[in-house]
């Protein structure tokens, strides 16, 4: 299984990990999130973050 | 330091003919002038005689560099083809007596530079910039900038968006910057951010320059190999991104390292020939997107230049904490790693990938 980018929210850390199967953070064993996806050679993480209302105006503009 | 790379010597307009240039690129000192054969020449800048700065020499006709010191002179191949001090008749000039020439590569408005071991410089691997040298873009290019940093620590700026807020809070920083979800890609020596918003609001500076109110957009962060970075932004009414109402700009970074702590940071910026900045339309486009630079750059200039400042001090126990949000900053960081260690050479530990901070490690 190839390395891939993951973020354990436990250990609070990035890592290049094989992560298994179902994906367990090697050290601590919590879920990985996010989890690079391998396609074609290409690792793609998507980061997903909540927007709070009126968050695209400058703060100080 | 990474050497095995292709790094920006200037941009083709820096390079007029028979002017004498003196840059440190990757720690080498390095000559550099534009031939009258239109060839930019770039030879080790000490003399093989003594040592002394061929930066402070000149050139003579013929364009040969004579050492300011002793006068050898140096032909555009490094050769050696005078010694004044050599009898004309009886003395040989060494064939000892001869400059490393580099390898260049003039393209696309960009004068590269390989400093690594010339058999593993291969011209095909150079970034294409088409943009910079097309008659259908319109393009600003910036003088270079000499910055007291780490270029990796420019790298992982340019990376790092959620400093939007607050460093550049009185300009461009909003919460939504700081937030934006975000797809990262890897692959290739690529590393790549690209950030879609639907239907936002505009800050009023980006309402200034295209117009719109609420739009689409689309922000492409990419680092080409340690010499480049690529960002893209696209900007069109809702649902309106790939037709003829998108606006965009291309900027590309280059980052030249100098040595450990010091870089030159460059900047070119395109718009399509003809797009008009909105609110001041006499005017094209490209001149509202670097107007806005300055503030920006300066404010990310003085944020590295004050964590270069900070490896004066022993790490001892301290260790960098990485937020989710890090992701590319962490991976560009491995990459470079991975590029370094290939070539046998080290960063300082501050700018490598770094055992993170550990619930055991807060005191």
């Amino acid at each position: 299984m190839a390395e891939r980018w993951g973020f354990c929210e436990r250990c609070e850390l990035w890592r290049l990990e094989e992560w298994g199967e179902p994906p367990a953070c090697p050290v601590c064993g919590a879920v990985p999130r996010p989890l690079e996806q391998l396609v074609d050679g290409v690792g793609r993480t998507e980061l997903v973050l909540d927007l709070p209302p009126g968050s695209e105006l400058p703060l100080l503009g | 330091m990474i050497r095995r790379a292709w790094y920006a010597a200037g941009f083709s307009t820096e390079f007029d003919a028979g002017a004498l240039q003196g840059q440190v690129i990757a720690g080498r000192p390095i000559v550099l002038w534009r031939a009258r054969s239109g060839e930019v020449v770039a030879l080790d800048a000490r003399c093989a005689h003594k040592r002394f700065p061929l930066w402070d020499g000149k050139l003579l006709e013929g364009d040969v560099l004579e050492c300011a010191y002793h006068g050898f002179a140096y032909g555009t191949d490094g050769r050696c083809v005078a010694i004044p001090a050599l009898h004309e008749q009886s003395d040989r000039i060494p064939a000892t007596a001869r400059q490393y020439k580099y390898p260049v590569v003039e393209q696309d408005g960009i004068v590269w530079l390989w400093p690594g071991e010339p058999e593993l410089s291969d011209p095909s691997r150079i970034p294409r910039t088409p943009e910079i040298a097309s008659d259908e873009w319109e393009t600003v290019n910036t003088e270079p900038m000499h910055v007291a940093a780490n270029a990796r620590l420019l790298i992982e700026n340019l990376f790092d968006l959620t400093h939007f807020y607050p460093l550049h809070a009185d300009n461009i920083g909003s919460l939504a910057d700081a937030r934006v979800p975000v797809e990262i890609e890897r692959g290739d020596g690529r590393l790549k951010t690209i950030r879609r918003r639907s239907r936002f609001s505009l800050p009023p500076m980006t309402r200034d320059r295209f117009g719109l109110d609420v739009a689409d957009q689309v922000q492409e962060h990419a680092m080409v190999g340690p010499g480049l970075f690529h960002v893209v932004v696209s900007v069109a009414p809702p649902g309106r991104l790939g037709s003829a109402e998108e606006q965009s700009f291309v900027l590309y970074q280059t980052i030249t390292p100098v040595d450990e702590g010091r870089l030159v940071w460059r900047r070119s910026t395109s718009c399509r020939v003809g797009t008009r900045w909105a609110a001041n339309p006499d005017r094209p486009l490209v001149d509202a997107i670097v107007a806005g630079a300055p503030k920006v750059i300066d404010q990310d200039r003085w944020a590295i230049e004050r964590q270069q400042e900070m490896f004066a001090y022993e790490d001892e126990d301290y260790r960098e904490v990485h937020i989710k949000t890090d992701g590319a900053v962490v991976m560009a960081r491995r990459m470079l790693d991975e590029l370094e260690d290939a070539e046998g050479a080290t960063a300082p530990p501050q700018v490598r990938t770094q055992p993170a901070r550990r619930t055991a490690d807060v005191r």
